[in-house]
């Protein structure tokens, strides 16, 4: 009976979302701050890129770039930047110095929505 | 209920392939193996066919496979009741009904992958590729090249482009008939192939296996070995998929087929099944295909070549189709080193570095126990003294091993990094049938003992063991004159 009980338990415990709910949150008013189709740069601190993929799922079709930023983060910038005309960012971290975000908001506790400056 | 929905839903399409095959390769199985042969025919078929499809309707290839799917699978009620309405032929086995000690040994494996597949978090690729393509797949509704949105370049997410499509098929089609895409929905989908695989194992054990212990032997060392429970398996990848059809491949080779050769054969659509799964199925089609020439090298005459002239046009489709997928998205993984001069000269300075990072993976004692080594042996053994079938099995099994370890010497990845990540995941793609092989093997010692059953000895009607299935290929004077839909063997189907 106790086998039959932790088998129980462990069917109710299965997860049911892939992505976090802060994330799940946060989706529709970052949609709502982006024109459709917009393509967006994703700032993070978050070593894990399994994180990113997340985003990127969760605003398919937009296409979302990610960046941490760091050594490398002026080279990695330049070169989305050379490929996709990039305007806005989404963020869960400061941004690197040298990317500048103007009319930046929160739109949830730990998100910020801005436009990419020149 | 949402996994329970879920759960209904993945059945649903699992049935609708397994029907859809029944239907078009004109087949009639009455028992769980027959249809379990036909769900991966299915399976593969439907994978294979989108391609085309979505390039005469990119947007509704999926719907197109979904429609027939669905009415396949309604269709199942009939079928059945169509089998039980028929006379049973001599020898016939009851339809659907299963042994109960293999029942017995196969249930509580299902369930614990069941429960812990549902406990355990996706593993990356099933996620980033493969689940990936499936929402690609279910928002798009075909197929097609381009990459990932935001990809600059064939990395990770690019990658999920030329990936073969068997997988997110069947995970976008449970998410269409659900109604909605959810990664979380994806998981009931892996205890089906793993099911599969362990079915295709009984099967393919008791084709070549002469006693019951030794079938139940093979199916808990399958069903339990460590590696079965470890993330890459549980978490959703390709692999599972990829062994279930090798798996399937093997028993259907082992089994009598009075089929055999035929378009409608389901040898020809399995060994094309490695293809519509994962990547690396193609280094498994090629040695399946190395083995069966090695072994009937200098037996094949004329009239048998022509005889199997439509099977293996079905197979040679099954591959132009796969070729004409990764040209048609020209994606160049980059992975494994393009041949050239440097990375041969490279290759040849690691083949002592990748044998010793191999050879330590193949004794990991907490993941495979010894198996490993006693596939080695018993292989051998096989290659040696087996029928042909067997000897094909196993050589087959021991070149996909050895292709596997050699894709090392050219990966573009650090060596030890690489071998550490992928080995133990190829390897399983291969276990299934490195089990059926060390059961021919074993059985091939046997038979060489006295008081034992001789090669060619009459096995009996309700276990034909290799004997029968070399038998019924090999000297029986009209082995295609069976019509379509004939009753077979009783262990076949």
């Amino acid at each position: 009976m106790s086998a039959v009980s932790r088998l129980s338990s462990s069917l109710r415990a299965v997860p049911e979302s892939l992505v976090p709910g802060w994330i799940q949150d946060a989706v529709p008013a970052v949609e709502a701050s982006l024109p459709p189709d917009a393509a967006v740069l994703y700032v993070t601190d978050d070593p894990n890129t399994w994180r990113c993929g997340l985003w990127q799922r969760a605003l398919l079709p937009r296409a979302v770039f990610c960046l941490r930023p760091g050594e490398k983060s002026r080279r990695e910038l330049a070169r989305i930047r050379r490929e996709f005309p990039l305007r806005f960012a989404v963020g869960s971290a400061e941004p690197p110095s040298d990317l500048v975000i103007v009319r930046r908001r929160a739109v949830s506790p730990r998100i910020w929505v801005g436009e990419i400056g020149p | 209920m949402s996994l329970l929905l879920a759960f209904a839903a993945a059945l649903f399409v699992a049935a609708g392939f397994a029907s859809l095959a029944e239907t078009i390769l004109c087949r009639r199985s009455t028992d769980v193996f027959g249809w379990n042969e036909s769900f991966v025919i299915g399976a593969s078929g439907g994978a294979a066919v989108l391609f085309p499809l979505s390039l005469v309707a990119p947007t509704k290839a999926l719907d197109l496979v979904a429609l027939a799917v669905s009415l396949s699978a309604v269709a199942i009620p009939w079928r059945i009741a169509r089998s039980f309405r028929r006379p049973p032929g001599p020898g016939a086995s009851p339809p659907l009904r299963l042994p109960l000690a293999l029942t017995l040994s196969i249930v509580p494996g299902v369930l614990l992958f069941t429960v812990l597949c549902l406990r355990t978090a996706f593993a990356w690729d099933a996620f980033q590729i493969w689940g990936t393509k499936a929402l690609l797949l279910f928002r798009d509704g075909g197929l097609r090249p381009e990459l990932w949105p935001g990809s600059l370049y064939e990395g990770r997410s690019g990658r999920t482009v030329n990936y073969p499509a068997l997988l997110p098929l069947f995970e976008a089609l449970a998410a269409r008939v659900r109604g909605r895409f959810d990664f979380m929905d994806l998981k009931p989908i892996f205890p089906i192939f793993f099911l599969s695989l362990l079915l295709s194992v009984v099967r393919g054990v008791r084709a070549a296996a002469s006693s019951r212990a030794l079938c139940l032997s093979a199916i808990l060392v399958m069903g339990f070995v460590p590696v079965a429970t470890s993330r890459p398996v549980l978490g959703g990848n390709a692999d599972l998929p990829l062994a279930a059809c090798a798996a399937a491949l093997a028993a259907a080779w082992l089994a009598p087929n009075p089929r055999a050769g035929r378009w409608n054969s389901a040898t020809p659509w399995l060994l094309g099944s490695l293809l519509a799964a994962k990547s690396e199925g193609l280094i498994l089609f090629g040695a399946a295909l190395a083995a069966g020439a090695i072994v009937s090298a200098g037996r094949l005459s004329r009239a048998k070549v022509r005889s199997h002239a439509a099977g293996a046009a079905v197979a040679l489709a099954l591959l132009a189709g796969r070729i004409g997928y990764l040209r048609w998205t020209a994606i160049q993984d980059r992975t494994i080193d393009p041949p050239s001069d440097q990375s041969l000269a490279r290759a040849l300075v690691r083949i002592p570095e990748v044998a010793r990072l191999c050879g330590s993976e193949l004794m990991r004692f907490r993941e495979w126990g010894f198996l490993w080594p006693a596939f080695l042996l018993l292989a051998l053994a096989a290659v040696a003294r087996a029928p042909g079938r067997g000897r094909v099995v196993a050589l087959a099994a021991l070149l996909g091993t050895a292709a596997y370890s050699a894709i090392f010497l050219q990966t573009s990845w650090p060596v030890r990094l690489h071998v550490n990540q992928a080995y133990s995941r190829l390897l399983f793609q291969i276990l299934p049938v490195a089990v059926i092989a060390m059961v021919c093997g074993y059985e091939s010692l046997r038979a060489d003992r006295p008081g034992e059953t001789e090669e060619g000895a009459p096995a009996p009607p309700d276990k034909p063991g290799l004997a029968g299935a070399e038998r019924q290929s090999a000297s029986d004077p009209a082995p295609f004159s069976a019509a379509p839909g004939e009753p077979r063997a009783p262990i076949a189907r």
